[in-house]
């Protein structure tokens, strides 16, 4: 029985449920994590318990959280002291299934860990259905499979170039929702040759030859994946969705609650403005729309717009003779307005909670202020109408909207040609929506690719035809929005829209044209809002954006290694999961982001010794900042930007960029300009490196004596010595009393920039404090080598303080130059050690 | 520590086997072998100048192929190209090292047109996918990435990006330059001054403690490596501390660059060379952009063609002036080509066959392989003789690639992780 439930086990431990307050008292499991709810013990009273679920050789359970539960909840188990057993009267598992399960005490020192002993199937299934996990080995060979899928998608599944994994398949969520893809799209270029019939027993084959397994191989490999605690996954979820330090109620909430805090904690930062800064660069990514950011011109984006259709779109220039000091600032607002209405929307939806599937269909575009002069929309709808930044929905009776789609920036960044028809706007789509690379489906290219002797290729030519009867419906939707963006109806032109081409349709379906003709861009929003692959797509994009690499690819290639396979089923099978729960709350977007989070492919921080690297190779969520986000962590710890020296800041004060992250540096380091710079370096090269040292030399210079020079209670970095703490008495002995406060700031910093805690006296922390002596003693003895000159006792002039941060001399008493005990330096050479660090530059 | 002491370092005590990219290959001695991939990016017009037709109307009516004369066509030895523009154009500076008239003569004896080459799409990102890296599908290695990869991967310029396709297939870190003043700044981190004399630069620390201060970065990092259980960690780690060695080599590179780096495609050519020059760089990506000319064809390409072309110029007189004439090769495409005809804007839109363009080390000159038709399809040629000959090949960009990774010297281990199944042609010897 332990071992069947063991097993059972296996196939669960990476499911993603959350606590049923309908049934608090029933246990879950979530995430690699067991949750009971209420468990009493001697001495402690009510306890909810969350246990770690760890594999190493069998499953153990160890004791993450226990924390003071409430006497409403009914209990769900108890504890036996005498023989330190822990009976769980119900676990539910995805199936629905539930055990009652038996823990034993296996070890407490220094977590309290617990095995599985026994358990019980609760709700067993009819006797004579079928529990053992279908392979393709033993599942009745499919001939339709084999005659109509297995030349794209291998025997195996696997897929070939010509055809995508069937694995943890975008549409495998269901036999229903597969079997009706099936239908309505394959075989590729031949949909009406599959009837339902065809497609329901594809269906069925194709979910229990290759995927019946699929959650079992995850769970064995996500138990090998050992996760930060609760601690550090909340400094980095601060550090990456609003790039500063979590605040102390945070701790707090982590400490009072553990995971489930730190649910509550990630939500609450969904709720600050930086997190949606974040969330735009993200989409940017992939949108690229930020091309008319007036960082690229400064009406990059008001010229794409037509003055036939917005004849007032410069509102804000009163002629070249009559224009005041704000003319510039009012002109790039208004640009920027306008350039990052796709995003903004992006922001709307997430913001308000809606549905996501309104990016696509929104029957509203974002304005400010500004751009609603532009867009020319004169109803007061603003609470501050001089905002720029104050974001409205606005609906324009001039344009059938449909969120990004009808975007004027979307669709001029993908822009159109009359021999291309709209093709490239429609592979965007397919790609960013619907995670469908076409030119993938392609397949074997004919010989020569201008094909002059079939009438109509790309519906004649067999080999055309295979990707445009797919690419061609989609790009015909698109026949209302000429080339340069503008809604012009098709059917208006004088030509109207092409013949000789697939006619409005999406997956196999003809476009209904009642009601449609003039605004059909908004029926295919509904459809991809309704497609199995957008909440894929979705995923893809924020799974990049949260662990810097997107989602494995399925393993096509027939050499596959068993590794790699397993890999990609792990992964996917888990984010299918996160899927489902996206979808399952309505499409929020903050679901989303906070169930990748949660997952243990972002909380990873390593693996056990008996791990398979190879199926591990791109576990976990480490990837080197981009320089917007290392600019907000440089801001958040010192308060100020890397841009000058100190005394020199104020010079910057009006710059709209003074960061050097964001001008000198922001291309070298790896920053897109979304125009012919779009993506972004994910490995250091040699000037990057250079960059990271000049940058901590620079900040510790900056930074160092700043924070000295500051009133105590202002102070980042240095919480227990001032500028004159040295480790010697006036007898040139090692002061106890200073040496402890000195080690206790070495200490501190390490937490407080790398985020590591680190033992005093232990290896780690002694080389920095042999790096502070070593630098001071070094120090001393050059002074005393130059006769103690004026300029030896003093800092380098870039890092000392004359000036207030307005530009004002200071007094000599409030200045700081002297650094006659070496002390300053000293702490600049530890700060510009750990500055270096890979945990500074890595999220 | 210098990074060639540093990868020996690595050598001796097996530590190779745990760095990222291809140390296999790594020499310890400076790279002698250099690459230029020059992109006009959007899709040129061979048709425009180096595959010329002129303004022949095209037998189905659709106009002219170009609208400049016929007669304008003519030839610099086996160079064959349009002496002037279209008439109804403001054609470029007669002056300029970009004229046609200007270009060609003066570098026909280097030059060699490959023409008829079918990318087979017209599709943006297939295209310079295809014509960058010899496959048109995803994930290799653009031509520039694997040189560096095959000979010194761990340089820290190793492959220079300025934009266009610069996949790398994880086996060197692209670099992006950005403007050239700020190299100075990276050549001396520990200088607060460093447009300074050597000892004028005012450290932000001391010599000697700045010392320790390195040493106890890089023990730090190689802890780090060492405590990681996580394999992309370990990855990282090992890239971070790729690049953090040797980066006073690019004192040399500042030293080499001129006082003022030019703007544009000149001044990626500058920082290129002197790269190549001061042995930290390999290969490097050239891009500029504006050719996808949907729109008023004929002036907007001439324009961006009169850019490149000067562009181009004035690489080659970098490279002559450095004496890097016999170690540099420079290879020039595009996207995919134009349309032989014009669309209702004055416009060309995508056609899938081009032309590409070499010169320098390895490549001679003088020469046109390849050709099309009216309707600029692509001829076949014979493989052996290179002539024209319809039982012969059609060229890709996969032709292209093998002879290019046959002259690169790129190794089978290389060859075999990212193969490009086609027969070699000896286009460019």
């Amino acid at each position: 029985m332990v071992k069947y439930l063991s097993k059972t086990f296996s196939v669960l431990f990476l499911v993603l449920l959350c606590l049923n307050t309908a049934n608090a008292s029933r246990s879950t499991i979530s995430n690699g994590y067991l949750y009971v709810p209420r468990i009493d013990l001697d001495g402690f009273g009510a306890m909810e318990l969350t246990f770690r679920i760890e594999y190493t050789n069998e499953y153990l359970l160890v004791l993450e959280t226990a924390t003071e539960t409430s006497l409403s909840i009914s209990n769900s188990g108890s504890f036996n002291d005498s023989d330190m057993s822990l009976e769980i009267d119900e676990v539910e598992l995805e199936s629905g299934d539930l055990y009652a399960v038996q823990l034993d005490l296996v070890s407490q020192d220094g977590q309290i860990v617990f095995n599985i002993t026994d358990a019980e199937h609760l709700n067993p299934p009819d006797p004579g259905s079928n529990q053992e996990p279908a392979s393709t080995s033993n599942v009745e060979a499919s001939p339709l499979y084999d005659d109509m899928c297995s030349n794209c998608h291998a025997a195996n599944g696997t897929g070939t170039g010509s055809g995508p994994s069937l694995i943890s398949c975008a549409n495998c969520s269901s036999s229903s929702a597969l079997a009706n893809y099936i239908r309505d799209t394959m075989p590729l270029g031949q949909a009406t040759s599959c009837d339902i019939g065809c497609a329901n027993s594809v269906a069925d084959y194709v979910l229990a030859a290759f995927n019946a397994s699929n959650q079992q191989i995850s769970s064995q490999s996500i138990g090998f994946i050992q996760l930060l605690d609760d601690s550090a996954a909340l400094r980095r979820a601060a550090q990456q969705l609003v790039g500063r330090l979590p605040r102390a109620d945070e701790f707090q909430a982590i400490s009072v609650a553990g995971s489930g805090g730190l649910r509550q904690v990630i939500n609450g930062m969904m709720t600050e403005d930086a997190f949606y800064d974040r969330l735009s660069e993200i989409w940017n990514d992939y949108l690229l729309t930020d091309k008319y950011h007036s960082r690229n011109g400064s009406e990059a984006a008001l010229q794409l717009l037509s003055s036939d259709d917005y004849p007032n779109k410069r509102w804000f220039d009163p002629g070249k003779d009559n224009r005041d000091d704000e003319y510039s600032d009012v002109r790039r607002a208004t640009n920027d307005s306008v350039a990052r209405e796709p995003l903004e929307l992006i922001n709307y939806v997430v913001e308000n909670d809606l549905a996501f599937t309104q990016i696509l269909t929104a029957n509203y575009m974002m304005m400010s202020p500004y751009s609603a002069q532009t867009f020319g929309v004169s109803e007061p709808i603003f609470e501050n109408p001089n905002d720029p930044n104050e974001f409205r929905p606005v609906t324009t009776r001039s344009i059938p909207h449909a969120g990004i789609l009808t975007s004027h920036m979307f669709l001029n960044r993908y822009p159109t040609t009359s021999t291309n028809r709209n093709r490239g706007r429609a592979r965007i789509v397919f790609d960013l929506f619907l995670d469908t690379d076409i030119l993938a489906i392609e397949g074997v290219r004919p010989g020569n690719s201008v094909d002059i002797t079939t009438p109509i290729p790309t519906i004649n030519n067999p080999e055309c035809s295979k990707c445009h009867s797919v690419l061609d419906p989609v790009a015909s939707i698109f026949q209302n929005w000429d080339h340069k963006g503008r809604y012009r109806p098709a059917r208006l032109s004088k030509y109207g829209w092409y013949t000789d081409m697939e006619p409005r349709g999406f997956n196999g379906a003809p476009m209904p044209l009642s009601g449609n003709v003039d605004s059909s861009l908004q029926w295919l929003g509904r459809q991809i809002a309704a497609d199995p692959r957008f909440p894929r797509a979705v995923t893809r994009i924020m799974v990049n954006g949260l662990t810097g690499k997107e989602p494995l690819k399925s393993p096509d290639d027939a050499n596959a290694s068993q590794s790699e396979i397993d890999a990609f089923i792990a992964e996917r099978t888990l984010l299918n999961d996160v899927q489902t729960s996206f979808v399952n709350d309505g499409y929020n977007l903050k679901t989303l982001v906070r169930e990748v989070m949660m997952s243990p492919y972002w909380r990873a921080k390593g693996l056990t010794s008996n791990a398979n690297e190879d199926a591990h190779a791109l576990t976990g969520a480490s990837y080197l900042l981009s320089p917007e986000q290392l600019d907000r962590k440089i801001y958040s710890l010192f308060g100020f930007d890397w841009r000058r020296s100190m005394d020199s800041y104020y010079k910057d004060q009006n710059s709209y960029w003074a960061s050097k992250l964001r001008i000198n540096f922001h291309q070298i380091y790896g920053g897109i300009d979304s125009d012919s710079i779009t993506t972004r370096l994910t490995s250091p090269n040699g000037l990057m490196g250079a960059m990271q040292l000049r940058m901590a030399n620079e900040l510790s210079c900056y930074a160092v004596p700043h924070d000295f020079w500051l009133p105590e209670s202002q102070r980042r970095l240095f919480r227990y010595v001032n500028h004159e703490t040295s480790p010697y008495n006036e007898a040139g002995n090692i002061d106890s009393t200073s040496m402890s406060q000195i080690r206790q700031n070495i200490q501190f910093l390490h937490e407080y920039l790398l985020g590591e805690r680190v033992a005093i006296g232990s290896p780690e922390y002694q080389v920095s404090e042999d790096l502070f002596m070593n630098t001071l003693n070094r120090g001393r003895q050059i002074i005393l080598n130059g006769g103690g000159e004026w300029y030896l006792t003093r800092l380098p002039s870039d890092c000392d303080r004359t000036k207030d941060l307005d530009g004002n001399e200071l007094s000599e008493d409030d200045r700081l130059r002297e650094d006659r005990q070496y002390v300053i330096r000293s702490w600049m050479a530890v700060v510009a050690y750990l500055l270096a660090d890979y945990k500074f530059f890595y999220s | 520590m210098y990074r060639r002491q540093f990868l020996k370092y690595l050598g001796s005590s097996g530590l190779s086997l745990a760095m990222p990219f291809s140390l296999s290959n790594a020499q310890s001695a400076a790279p002698d072998r250099f690459w230029i991939s020059v992109n006009a990016g959007g899709g040129w017009d061979p048709i425009y100048f180096i595959d010329p037709k002129g303004d022949r109307p095209r037998l189905d009516g659709r106009g002219p192929v170009n609208n400049y004369s016929v007669s304008a066509i003519t030839s610099s030895g086996n160079i064959v190209f349009p002496s002037s523009y279209p008439t109804q154009i403001d054609p470029p500076d007669a002056n300029s090292t970009g004229h046609f008239a200007n270009f060609f003569p003066k570098h026909a004896n280097r030059l060699l047109v490959i023409n008829g080459v079918d990318t087979q799409t017209n599709n943006h990102d297939a295209g310079s996918r295809y014509v960058w890296s010899g496959k048109i599908e995803d994930g290799y290695p653009s031509f520039g990435a694997i040189a560096a990869a095959a000979s010194a991967p761990t340089e820290p310029l190793a492959y220079i990006s300025n934009g266009g396709y610069d996949n790398t297939a994880s086996l060197v870190a692209p670099a992006r330059i950005g403007e050239g003043e700020v190299f100075q700044q990276l050549a001396f981190p520990n200088a607060s001054r460093p447009w300074e004399e050597q000892g004028e630069q005012s450290p932000y620390f001391d010599d000697s403690i700045y010392a320790e201060i390195e040493k106890a970065r890089l023990d730090r990092l190689n802890r780090l490596v060492n405590a990681s259980t996580l394999p992309l960690q370990k990855q990282q780690m090992n890239e971070l501390l790729m690049s953090r060695v040797g980066d006073n080599n690019l004192n040399r590179l500042v030293q080499l660059l001129p006082e003022r780096v030019s703007s544009g495609l000149e001044g990626q050519a500058e920082v290129a060379v002197a790269a190549f020059s001061s042995g930290i760089a390999v290969s490097a990506n050239m891009h500029m952009g504006g050719f996808d000319t949907h729109g008023n064809h004929d002036q907007n390409h001439s324009r961006r063609l009169t850019e490149l072309l000067e562009g181009i110029d004035h690489l080659w007189t970098q490279i002559e002036q450095n004496d890097l004439q016999d170690r540099v090769t420079v290879i020039v495409g595009s996207d995919f080509g134009r349309t032989p005809f014009y669309n209702d804007g004055n416009g060309k839109d995508h056609w899938n066959v081009i032309s590409i363009m070499a010169m320098g080390a390895g490549v001679r000159g003088n020469r046109v392989i390849g050709g099309t038709n009216d309707h600029v399809e692509a001829l076949s040629i014979n493989p052996q003789s290179l002539q024209l000959d319809p039982n012969g090949v059609t060229l890709t960009p996969e032709h292209i690639h093998v002879a290019l990774r046959r002259m690169a010297g790129i190794d089978s281990n290389l060859n075999s992780q990212f193969g490009i199944a086609e027969s070699y042609i000896n286009l460019f010897g």
